[in-house]
């Protein structure tokens, strides 16, 4: 498993930005850990959780072209990386392996 | 459902304003909208709005930082680390547009030029701590009277010997000051009039008194015999005899009499008095006996000598105090519970600052302030012009890595290197106008108004301030949505800036202007009004007794004192009054007339008082010696009193009742000229005057008419009355110093705002012209366009000066709102009754901005009319 922790909010978020596709940017992440989690997420906790999976390698980030729906102002875009792609599978591995142990307990 | 999109909430907006979210407010900025919108359509609108305002609120409190390559490895000072490389860039840019750095750095160098020198004043008046060596242990004895121990001059040369050597508490030392008059040859021409202060043995060396050449007076110069010697103030000895080495030795005369020279003082030493009292030179008492008898006392008389004492070990004031106290009471000085001196008082040293001081130090510095703010102005102007045509390059940084933070650091890297080398300037022309404030503003002598650390560090923190104030608002404003940038940027938002700043420099200038225009006023007033006498026929003597030491009874020695005065050479007449012409002591009547403020100054006199002080009688009569003797209501007023009050022209004869109850008793026999005793404080500059007969000695003062105002004219009338009773203090002036002093201040107010409203009128123009000509450059591909269309080169002309004249017009009406608002704490310092709001003063004011800014545009509003629509056109 990669040296870098992550919190239980930077996991959620870490797979939901997996879940929408090749990228995505705060608004679709935030909507999604929402109704993912049933718990009300504010768009500065998805930001802070989103630059420490950047600065943790986790995401990478780049500026979009700007659309007419928004104004004209342009979206940063987050897309998994393939270092967060492996720390997401070895989380689900240990969560399902620890799983198993109780169930198969008497 | 159809309609207008809802609005986010404000307070949601505002925290989102607050935050630093640096190039990612404009994509956190959308988001946040974006899903407000979608939370109204899937949700309540009030959930909506609640949920975006704890959004905004989560947003601020993770306190955002701008994203750039490696957010969490920028160490905290990475600011100072840069700083070398802003400072060499900024001297690049500057180097680059030479010009404009020119103008900005002279105009903000004259300002903090002017601005320090004021404080200089301030400082050297009030802040400076007392030319001695230890001021904090330095004290001045008095002895009190009455419950309240207040305190009275008067200690004799005797009571000087009595408590010398007594006290232990305190090294105690002597002094008389005097008037001299200090020649290199005997009889010269070029003498001058100076104050000197004899000292006794061992008054200046305790004091941290020291020579630059030659040495102290010591014991042996305080010999009875001894020649006369002198040390000279070292102010003195650079102007008057042009710092020459070989004066040790030489020879002054002193009121006629050979002085030897034995040493020059250091320039930090000049004794411990405040600014308004140093002494051209120090002599022993000794030399006193020769050069100036009558200052070396005579018998017991009190109120001669000045004494001061410098704390001895850890001795404190309270323990100094009591012991001075217990020595003086044992020997008879002071006797407690006494109607006399009953007391002794230890005070520091110096002057202290009094409330008044306080206001006229906070208001010159915030007139000062107000030159710093418009030349701020320009510097911020022109910078925001910097910025704006350097958007290209700072979009370029951008796009490199550089956050905004970074490029706004450049940017006021830039305007403090501007502020820096405006604040060296302004150090230069601080010291030249240092040189000139002595001729200017007429200042006491040997005032030193070379800067001290107080003033470089004042000097210091305005620059800054001006290079912060300047440089922030076009930084911020010049990296604005840079990640937005477009090949042409709008200039719309720039013009509204650069108008803010036209407005600001257009109110603090219309502010200066108008006190200009009002202190003038004030003092074409002062000047012109009628005095109703000449004071340059006039001498006044005093004669208190304020320990009750006199012999004589008031009712006895004042008529023998006239007598005496009257019969000696060159007196046309003596007269008593309670209060002599230009005094400024005393505090008139407060009275009113129509609602408005009408100070009044009861003057009680003899009949010959106006005979002596030359007032025309116009109609009626004076009263007579028997009315004074039986202390008849009989009254004499001026002629503006008699017109103000009696408007129907029936003064003579009627009641002065109408003016104030109390003066009910008094009638009115007669009326003369106008008469203006008083000038003095400002409050009461206007004020009229009644006489009535004099009925209370004690306070009396003697006028003299004489023609022969030297020294020892007064030195004799001095003698006289001494010789009638030896235990009064008495004092000798001549009326036109007075009047010289009072005039002193309102001279001083017009002088100043006369220099400061100047300044303030060019920076204007060179800010207006800065603003109008780029403002021109960067429009004339639009002005070209329509010229080529057909609009007449007036019309263009009209648009550009009207485009410049509409900030500034707002600018002029706010200042004068603000000069309406604040007129109180203006009148408080206007002389004569010139009104704070009067209207003409308003206009004049007005008037001249607009005609600056008429004189500043009008250069580049010519050269658009001139601008060819062909060569421009085929340029862009």
């Amino acid at each position: 498993m990669s040296q870098e922790r992550l919190g239980e909010f930077e996991e959620f978020t870490l797979l939901a930005v997996r879940a929408l596709g090749e990228s995505t940017y705060g608004v679709p992440v935030q909507q999604f850990v929402e109704q993912a989690t049933g718990r009300r997420a504010s768009i500065g906790a998805v930001y802070a959780a989103l630059d420490r999976l950047e600065a943790k390698g986790f995401v990478r980030s780049v500026i979009g072209e700007p659309t007419a729906a928004r104004g004209g102002k342009r979206k940063r875009m987050f897309t998994v990386t393939p270092a967060g792609i492996t720390t997401a599978a070895e989380l689900r591995r240990v969560r399902e392996q620890i799983w198993r142990t109780i169930e198969e307990r008497p | 459902m159809s309609g207008p999109s809802p609005t986010p909430p404000l307070l949601g907006r505002l925290l989102l304003r607050l935050c630093r979210l640096g190039d990612r407010r404009s994509d956190i900025t959308a988001d946040m909208i974006e899903l407000f919108h979608a939370r109204v359509v899937t949700m309540d609108r009030r959930v909506a709005r609640r949920r975006f305002n704890a959004d905004a609120w989560s947003v601020w409190w993770r306190r955002r930082r701008p994203v750039d390559r490696m957010p969490w490895s920028r160490p905290r000072w990475q600011w100072i680390a840069d700083l070398p490389t802003d400072l060499s860039y900024a001297a690049r840019i500057m180097r680059k547009q030479a010009g404009v750095v020119t103008t900005a750095v002279v105009g903000l160098g004259v300002a903090i030029g002017l601005t320090t020198t004021v404080f200089s004043l301030a400082n050297t008046f009030t802040l400076k701590p007392l030319g001695v060596a230890h001021p904090e242990r330095v004290v001045v004895p008095s002895r009190t009277v009455g419950a309240n121990r207040t305190p009275v001059a008067g200690w004799s040369p005797q009571d000087f010997a009595v408590l010398q050597p007594a006290v232990k508490a305190m090294t105690l030392a002597a002094s008389v000051e005097s008037r001299v008059v200090v020649g290199q040859q005997r009889g010269e021409a070029e003498a001058q009039r100076v104050r000197v202060r004899f000292v006794s043995d061992g008054f200046l060396a305790p004091l941290g008194a020291a020579t630059v050449i030659g040495r102290l007076p010591d014991p042996t110069d305080s010999r009875p015999g001894a020649p006369p010697v002198a040390v000279l103030n070292h102010q003195f000895w650079q102007v008057s005899f042009s710092s020459d080495q070989a004066i040790i030795g030489r020879n002054v005369f002193i009121n006629g009499h050979e002085v030897t020279v034995v040493g020059v003082m250091v320039s930090q030493f000049t004794g411990p008095f405040d600014a308004n009292s140093i002494p051209a030179a120090w002599l022993p008492f000794e030399t006193a006996r020769v050069v100036d008898p009558l200052a070396a006392g005579s018998g017991g008389h009190p109120g001669w000598v000045d004494l001061v004492g410098v704390l001895a070990g850890r001795a404190t004031v309270r323990q100094a105090e009591a012991e001075v106290e217990t020595i003086a009471t044992v020997a008879g000085l002071v006797v407690p519970g006494s109607r006399g001196a009953s007391g002794v008082a230890l005070r520091p040293a110096g002057k202290a600052l009094g409330i008044d001081d306080l206001l006229m130090l906070m208001v010159l510095l915030l007139i000062a302030s107000l030159v710093v703010v418009l030349a701020a102005t320009n510097v911020a102007n022109l910078l925001l012009a910097s910025s704006v045509s350097r958007r290209p390059e700072l979009a370029m940084r951008l796009a490199l890595g550089a956050s905004r933070g970074r490029i706004v650091r450049q940017l006021l890297a830039e305007s403090l290197s501007i502020a820096a080398v405006g604040g060296v300037l302004g150090a230069v022309v601080a010291s030249w106008l240092a040189r000139m404030a002595g001729v200017v503003f007429v200042l006491p002598q040997f005032v030193d108004l070379s800067p001290d650390w107080r003033v470089y560090t004042f000097a210091a923190a305005i620059s800054l301030l001006a290079g912060v104030a300047a440089g922030l608002s076009p930084a911020l404003q010049g990296t604005r949505d840079l990640a937005a940038f477009t090949a042409r940027p709008g200039i719309g938002r720039d013009n509204r800036t650069r108008s803010v700043f036209l407005g600001v420099q257009a109110a603090a200038s219309v502010f200066l202007v108008l006190l200009t225009v009002l202190c003038t006023r004030a003092l074409l007033e002062v000047s012109s009004r009628e005095i109703g006498f000449d004071p340059n026929r006039l001498v006044a003597l005093t004669a208190f007794s304020p320990l009750k030491t006199h012999t004589v009874p008031d009712n006895e020695f004042f008529p023998l004192a006239q007598e005496r005065i009257a019969a000696m050479p060159a007196v046309r007449g003596t007269a008593l009054a309670n209060y002599t012409p230009f005094e400024g002591a005393y505090q008139p009547i407060p009275t009113a007339l129509n609602g408005a403020d009408y100070p009044l100054i009861h003057i009680r006199t003899t009949p010959a008082y106006f005979g002596v002080v030359g007032h025309q009688l116009v109609q009626g009569r004076f009263y007579t010696a028997d009315e004074v003797r039986t202390r008849a209501g009989v009254a004499v007023v001026t002629s503006r009193f008699a017109r103000d009050f009696f408007p129907d022209g029936d003064a003579l004869g009627s009641s002065l009742g109408r003016v104030r109850d109390y003066l009910a008793h008094l009638r009115v026999i007669g009326v003369v000229t106008n008469a203006a005793p008083h000038i003095g404080s400002p409050k009461y500059s206007s004020s009229e005057v009644i006489f009535s007969p004099l009925t209370e000695w004690t306070a009396a003062r003697i006028i003299v008419g004489t023609s022969d105002l030297g020294a020892d004219r007064l030195g004799a009338f001095r003698e006289a009355l001494i010789a009638i009773d030896a235990g009064r203090t008495i004092t000798a002036h001549v009326t036109r110093e007075d009047f010289e002093r009072q005039m002193s201040g309102p001279r001083l107010l017009a002088r100043m705002s006369g220099l400061v409203g100047g300044l303030a009128v060019l920076l204007a123009v060179i800010g207006m012209y800065g603003v109008t000509a780029f403002t021109v450059h960067a429009r004339r591909r639009d002005i070209g366009i329509r010229l080529a269309l057909g609009a007449t080169r007036r019309r263009v002309v009209g648009e550009v000066i009207g485009a410049t004249l509409r900030p500034v017009l707002m600018g002029i009406s706010a200042g004068l709102l603000l000069a309406l608002l604040g007129g109180t704490i203006i009148g408080f310092f206007l002389y004569a009754g010139v009104s704070p709001r009067d209207p003409m003063s308003f206009a004049i004011a007005a008037l001249t901005l607009v005609l600056t800014a008429g004189l500043g545009t009008l250069g580049p509003a010519r050269r658009a009319a001139t601008v060819d629509p062909a060569i421009t056109l085929k340029t862009e």
